[in-house]
This record gives structure tokens, sequence and C-alpha cells, in this order.
């Protein structure tokens, strides 16, 4: 059904959704299906299981064969949102002279919205701190390279990327060639970006070895300083990480049906999404930076 | 805070004090580290057993004395004296 409050919510988020888009990095680091349909509650999918070795011999025989080498899961899909209210005189303002609407609350809470979702993907969903209910994709890491390499000193961000990329390959993940993505706390991205040693800056050489990658920096608070991590870009990460997006931003809004001319307009922004981690060993954190 | 034998449960785990120096644990092995790292490692460790402190001279010493500091690293320990001086002691290895 159309009414004025959808129309409201459609502009709302005509001039929400691109924004938000811009600042949302866990999006960026993922390949993001289209959406779903908000109704997909649960997911199936396939998780890839470790093999035995391969075989060499002149020809084929028994034994070389893995009965299964996906192992199902089942995920629940998390909502994203934000409630917020916008002002009644505004929200009439806006339908009598077409006045720019006033989306700053909209805007405020899709932020915080995003925020989470960010959250979800890049560290996990967690409420103890401790143990976490969804992990992201640094909770969910398959390898971690723990050595210290402090990104304060020149030279130990190189070291950590190399040692981390020698530990994916290790894995059969190709990383010398494929396009890499570094995650980095906010801390460590302000190290490597003033990272320079005679007049030879850290961060063109790091960017080299990234075969085409970017560097992300991610607040500390969803990222803890000291850490960050490597993976491949969405491009090429497809088959080990995707993001199942049921919702993508959208916003409705309503009012108080016992002031139903001049209580103020309620919103809410939302969205609804699952990271499937299908191969950890894709991922390396990088834990002692 | 004492050390910890751990069990690596992800695919591999690179730990060293620097890169030169870096050891690569894979999945199933075990390694002893300190109580604190293995906090940091999280759920990527199991911890197995708590490793009793050894007896060293630093900490017997400090079972006599009002102990500020041990440094067992370089068997030395901060004992303060009935003047109230600090003193820093080195023990017999």
């Amino acid at each position: 059904m159309t009414n004025a409050y959808t129309q409201y919510s459609k502009a709302v988020d005509s001039e929400l959704v691109k924004p938000l888009e811009n600042v949302l990095i866990g999006r960026k680091l993922v390949y993001v299906t289209a959406p779903k349909g908000w109704g997909v509650t649960s997911v199936d999918w396939g998780k890839i299981s470790e093999m035995s070795g391969g075989y060499v011999s002149y020809g084929f025989t028994d034994g070389n064969e893995d009965m299964i080498d996906v192992a199902l899961t089942n995920s629940k899909v998390p909502v994203y949102w934000k409630d917020y209210r916008v002002n009644r005189r505004l929200y009439e303002g806006w339908q009598l002279n077409n006045t720019d609407m006033d989306t700053s609350a909209a805007q405020s809470a899709g932020y915080v919205a995003t925020s989470t979702e960010d959250a979800a993907i890049i560290n996990g969903v967690t409420k103890d701190g401790t143990n976490y209910d969804i992990n992201g994709l640094y909770q969910g890491a398959g390898n971690n390279y723990s050595t210290q390499t402090d990104f304060g000193t020149y030279g130990n961000a190189m070291a950590a990327v190399a040692g981390a990329k020698q530990l994916m390959v290790d894995d059969g993940i190709p990383a010398y060639n494929i396009p890499l993505n570094l995650v980095l706390s906010s801390t460590q991205y302000g190290e490597l970006e003033k990272s320079t040693d005679n007049g030879f800056d850290e961060w063109p050489k790091l960017l080299r070895m990234l075969n085409g990658g970017s560097i992300y920096p991610v607040p500390s608070t969803v990222l803890a300083a000291g850490t960050g991590m490597l993976l491949p870009t969405p491009t090429v990460g497809r088959p080990y990480v995707d993001f199942f997006l049921t919702s993508n931003f959208r916003t409705e809004h309503g009012v108080d049906s016992k002031h139903p001319d001049t209580s103020d307009l309620f919103g809410r922004v939302y969205s609804a999404g699952i990271l499937r981690i299908k191969h950890a060993n894709a991922i390396c954190k990088l834990s002692n930076i | 805070m004492g050390n910890v034998r751990v069990k690596v449960n992800i695919s591999n785990i690179a730990r060293g004090p620097s890169h030169e120096k870096t050891t690569v644990y894979k999945r199933g092995q075990e390694f002893i580290c300190s109580e604190e790292e293995s906090k940091k490692l999280g759920k990527d460790v199991t911890v197995l057993e708590t490793i009793e402190e050894p007896e060293t001279n630093a900490n017997k010493l400090a079972e006599y004395a009002t102990v500020e500091t041990v440094d067992d690293s370089k068997g030395t320990v901060i004992v303060e004296t009935e003047s109230g001086k600090n003193v820093k002691i080195k023990t017999k290895r």
C-alpha cells in the first residue's frame, strides 16, 4: 500500500542509502549478494572442509576422494536497526512545499545502524565481549599472525603482511597472486601512514604487496588497537567469504495513532544479512601489531 | 601471571618475538606461552593446563621479604628494607 509515509520513506531512502554505502567498510571487504528478501530469516550454506592431500600417479585408482568436502551450516539472519523521530512540523513542511526534508535524524540513525552492521561483518557480534554469537571476519579467521610486529617501527608492517601471506599460501590460498585488502585498527593505520625511514615511505611498498588491494582503517571500537587482518578483495574473495544480504538499508515511518495529525513521525532504519565464512583460511588476522 | 600449555584450534598461528624468530604452529599442535598471551589468542587456542611457576632463587627469596617486584628473567628481586629503602638484589643462579 502506498501512502504519504511510504513516499516519505522512499524519499529518505534515496538520500540515505548512497551516503551510508560510502561510509560502510564491511561491505567493501566482502562480496555482497543481491537482497534476498526481508522474509528470509535463516540460510543454509556450505563451508569448505579441509581435504586430504592430492595424488600423483600414472593412472587413476580408488581412494583419492573425500566423502564430504563441504560442511552444511545453517545461520540465522540478524537485523541491524535503529529507531528515531522526525519533527512533525518539518515533515508537514516537506509535504506542503516540498521544502528540504530533514534527514539528519534518519542519517544519524542510519550511521549507527551501519556501524552495527560493520562491527558484525568486521569483528563479530558479542554480548559479553568474550564469546561471539556471530563470527565476523576477524573472529572467524583461520590464520593468526601473532608475532610481535609493532607498526610504529618501520618495516614491521611489511614483515607482518609478508608473514600473513605466507601462512595463507601454505593453506592453498594464492595470496601472492590475488589482490588483498589490509584492514587495520585506526591506531595502526595512523602509525603506518607516517612510517618512514630515510625518506622511504612504507605505505607504497605495502600497497604493492597487496597486489592491487587497499588499506582500510576501522575504528578501534570495531577492531581493537593492535590488531588487523588480511583477506582477499571481494572480486576474488567470493568463494571464500560473502555477505548474504536479505534487506538493504531501508526506512519506514509512521505516526502515533492517538495523535494522527500532530504526533512526531516515528522512523526506523534497518538492514539484514549474515556474513558467511566459507573458507576461514583465506583470512589471516594480525593480532600483535 | 604464570605460563600455560595451549593447543591450536585454527589452521595456523605464527608467533615469536620478531619476524626473524617466528615459529608456525599448526592445528592440534601445542605450545607453552604466558597466560596473558593465551588470553590474547582467545578461542584460537584451548588452554590445556597451567604450568606451575618454577622454584627459582628469586621466587624463594621473595617468600622471606616484602617484595616490591620480581624480575625472574634477570634473577633479580627488589625488596624493601626495615628502614623503608628499596634494594635490588640479584640472586645466585
